[in-house]
Parts: C-alpha cells; sequence; structure tokens
C-alpha cells in the first residue's frame, strides 16, 4: 500500500494539513486542495445522512465497531519483525526508535473504537484508493493509496490467520485505520503539544511533517 | 433577477491582493539525508503558504445573489446566468492581514430549501456568516430572521455576522428601505451593508471587514488568555524567586 497523499481535515471541514508522498509534480494547487477537503467533507456529512437509522444503532452494539489492531503498521522494523521472528512479536527489535511519548515499541497495541458510524470510510477508483478515518472529536484524517483495491494482499494476512476469511478490502481498510490512528497519535504529540499552534488552523509544524514522512516511509 | 439588462463583466481588474508564494518554508535541522531534506523543502512549501484559514459561510434565500456576489469577490466578473448552486460551492481568496496570509475559504449554500438539511451541517465552526438578501424581494428580508434562527441553532455563538442587502443599484425596484434594514441590523447587533454585485459597491468591503474582524476576535482572545494569566496570583512562578518573602532564615 503506497501512500501518495494524506490530508488532514478538521471537524469544521476545513484543511489543515497536505502532503504529497510521490515525486511527481504537484497535481493540485493549495486552493484546490482546501475545495477537495471540504467537498469531501460534505460528501461525508451526506453519507451520514443515507447511512440508515437501524444500521447504526445495531453498530453500537456490534463487536464490529472495533477495529482489531494490526501490529507494526508504519512502525519502524515491522518488516523485519514480521519475516524473522514470526510472529513473535515480544522479542525486541533492534531497530525500534522512540514514539515521542508513547512507550513501547509500538503506539498501540489494542483494537480500538471505530467513531466513524455513518460515514464514508473507503473510496474505491480506478486510480487510487481513499481511506478516511475520523475520530471522536470529528477531525478526519485521509489517505489516498494508489493500489488499486482488490488487488494484492499485504504480507501481514500470512501472520494473521483469522483475518484470512475477510475480504481484502477489509483488511486494506483495518491497515489504513491502524495507520491513520497513528497519524493521529503523531497529531496529538507533535501538534496538540505546540504552544503555538492555534486550533483548527493549519498546522506548520515541522516535527509533524517529519514523522509523518518516516511513517509513510516504513509503510512501503 | 428583474428584467433590466444587467451588463456584463465590467473587467476593471483591481489590484489583485491574490499574493505570490513567499520563500518562508523552514528546512528542519537534523542529521537527515540531502535529498530528504530537499523533498521536505519542496513539499513543505503548500504548508507554509498561508497562516490563517478562515471559514465564512453565505447563506440566504434562493435568488438573493450569493453566488454572483462572491464571483464579483473573488474572480472579479458577473454573470447574468442564474444557476442554482447545489449543496455547497467553494471559493477562496488568499489576503494579507498584519503581516499574515490569511485564505478565506467562503461556502457558498445553496438557498433553496431542498437542499436545507445538508446545509445545517456547514455552519460548524465558521468564523463568520454572511446573510445576504435582496432589496427588490420583500419576501427574502422576512427570511433574515429564519436564517438568524438557524445561525443560533447550528454555529458557535461567537460567530460573527454581517448582514448584506444585495442588488442596490435597482434604484427602482427596491422594496426594501436602507433604514428599515439598518434598524434591523442594529437590533440584532451585526453590521450592515449594501452591496451590489452588478456594479461591485461595497462587495470587497463586506468580505474584508469580516476578515478584519475575525482576525481582531482572535488576537483578542489570546490577548485575554495571557491577561488572565497574569491577573491570575495561584500560578506558578517560573522568575525564580519565593513567593513568600522569607527574610527569617532557618534558625
Amino acid at each position: 500500500m503506497a501512500i501518495e497523499t494524506i490530508l488532514v481535515i478538521n471537524k469544521s471541514g476545513g484543511l489543515i494539513y497536505q502532503r504529497n508522498f510521490t515525486d511527481d509534480e504537484q497535481k493540485l494547487n493549495s486552493n484546490e486542495y482546501l475545495i477537495l477537503a471540504s467537498t469531501l467533507h460534505g460528501v461525508f456529512a451526506i453519507a451520514s445522512q443515507l447511512t440508515p437509522k437501524a444500521l447504526q444503532l445495531t453498530q453500537q452494539t456490534n463487536t464490529e465497531n472495533m477495529i482489531p489492531y494490526v501490529p507494526y503498521v508504519g512502525v519502524a522494523g515491522n518488516k523485519n519483525n514480521n519475516r524473522n521472528a514470526s510472529g513473535n512479536s515480544s522479542k525486541p527489535h533492534g531497530t525500534s526508535r522512540k514514539l515521542g511519548s508513547f512507550k513501547g515499541d509500538d503506539f498501540f497495541k489494542e483494537p480500538f473504537t471505530n467513531w466513524n458510524k455513518g460515514g464514508l470510510r473507503q473510496l474505491c477508483t480506478d486510480q487510487f484508493t481513499m481511506f478516511i478515518y475520523q475520530t471522536l472529536t470529528g477531525l478526519k484524517f485521509v489517505a489516498i493509496s494508489s493500489s488499486v483495491m482488490p488487488q494484492r494482499q499485504p504480507n501481514i494476512a500470512g501472520t494473521e490467520k483469522t483475518d484470512r476469511l475477510k475480504s481484502s478490502s477489509n483488511l486494506a481498510i483495518q491497515i489504513a485505520d491502524n495507520f491513520l490512528r497513528k497519524v493521529y497519535c503523531l497529531y496529538s504529540d507533535y501538534v496538540m503539544k505546540d504552544p503555538s499552534y492555534s486550533m483548527e488552523m493549519p498546522i506548520k509544524s515541522n516535527l509533524f511533517d517529519e514523522k509523518v514522512k518516516d511513517m509513510v516511509d516504513n509503510l512501503q | 433577477m428583474g428584467g433590466i439588462q444587467r451588463k456584463k463583466n465590467r473587467s476593471q481588474k483591481k489590484p489583485a491582493i491574490e499574493h505570490t508564494q513567499r520563500g518562508t518554508e523552514r528546512i528542519p535541522v537534523g542529521p537527515r539525508s540531502r535529498q530528504a531534506r530537499k523533498e521536505t523543502k519542496r513539499n513543505a512549501i503548500m504548508n507554509s503558504e498561508y497562516d490563517y484559514l478562515f471559514k465564512l459561510l453565505l447563506i440566504g434565500n434562493s435568488g438573493v445573489g450569493k453566488s454572483c456576489l462572491l464571483l464579483r469577490f473573488s474572480d472579479d466578473t458577473y454573470t447574468n446566468d442564474y444557476i442554482s448552486t447545489i449543496g455547497v460551492d467553494f471559493k477562496i481568496k488568499t489576503v494579507e492581514l498584519d503581516g499574515k496570509t490569511v485564505k478565506l475559504q467562503i461556502w457558498d449554500t445553496a438557498g433553496q430549501e431542498r437542499f436545507r438539511t445538508i446545509t445545517s451541517s456547514y455552519y460548524r465552526g465558521s468564523h463568520g456568516i454572511i446573510i445576504v438578501y435582496d432589496v427588490t424581494d420583500q419576501e427574502s428580508f422576512n427570511g433574515v430572521k429564519m436564517w438568524l434562527q438557524e445561525i443560533d441553532r447550528y454555529a458557535t455563538s461567537t460567530v460573527l455576522k454581517l448582514l448584506v442587502g444585495n442588488k442596490c443599484d435597482l434604484k427602482d425596484k427596491r422594496v426594501v428601505e436602507y433604514d428599515v434594514a439598518k434598524e434591523f441590523a442594529d437590533a440584532n447587533k451585526m453590521p450592515f451593508l449594501e452591496t451590489s454585485a452588478l456594479d461591485s459597491t461595497n462587495v470587497e468591503d463586506a468580505f474584508l471587514t469580516m476578515a478584519r474582524q475575525i482576525k481582531e476576535s482572535m488576537s483578542q482572545q489570546n490577548l485575554n488568555e495571557t491577561t488572565q494569566k497574569k491577573d491570575d496570583k495561584g500560578n506558578v512562578n517560573l522568575k525564580g524567586q519565593s513567593l513568600t518573602n522569607t527574610s527569617g532564615g532557618c534558625c
């Protein structure tokens, strides 16, 4: 899963962070990205209006609402760990780095709640796939991936036997949610703790920028 | 839109406020490869291009000229065609305020009743709301009250409001008098302007006044926070002195 673009959209539909990871020239200018993000916000709102109320209610009690933890998505050294240790995740890996204020070798290790109950989660086209992760506070993290969906399965599927039963699309959403939640962790660490940052405004933190880039690089 | 032939596009281009990219991007320091650093620099351009992003909302009855007003402000053009806005439309204008680059993102909502359910979700987090009515249409002015209720219901309480009477160039067709509207605006504690998207009267004023007000209220908020801290005596003293003057020693 090669990530092409990461967007962060605030709760009022304004684009506060945008970054491209491909080497080719910017396809859109900053104004066009703003419009894209806000349109997406609108589509998201429409989608949640379309979702039947009954479905939203059953989701609240259902365990389906939890997103399983996928180990070491976007964390340095995860490739070695999967290949050599064959599931022995307790073994400390040498290349592990400090994850800001997060203890341990991964940001989190337990399944987490999906707060995106009615809205859009994945958008598939012939050219790209878009994943959206929404936080409880209404912040949206969007990843645009160059991979087209029902194609190859990421190699993590080999280690997780229970996930084999699920479709590759479902697994991709889970990986994307895990990944984007980690971007959220970075956001809470490097943007929220920045004393010069004003809420709901564009993120101009170089540290955040660097960490997100590292995470995307680790994923590839 | 009235039977009067409205002249198309008086294209006296005003000096555009649209800014060109500033070289403010910072290069991160640290043990990173040169290529990575170069890449960060290139990609960071977009993130450091503007300092603030303000969300402005245009609301008002259908056909009062919200989209035309916006078109005049953003592109300085005018069109006589009536195309109903579907859902929401966006225009972005970059302005310079007190040395800061501010992007005004204006959300032009659909006035038609059938889009109302979606429109309400756009109020959230907006910094300024402009209510537009048509001076030749009494019904649209009566609707302002309803729009104010919508704002109370969906928007944040600190949001800045502005009342705009559009189409003031149609003098012989006017039904809503300036004084009446002004009185109404004063009663609801909001500024009032009469504009014309056709001859571009007050259009820039309307948006820029709003932007300046938002900027002011933001710095006011910061100021309040700092003054509050000064008043608060229970805070941690960072001056390195003892709070109580302990002149007496230990023994």
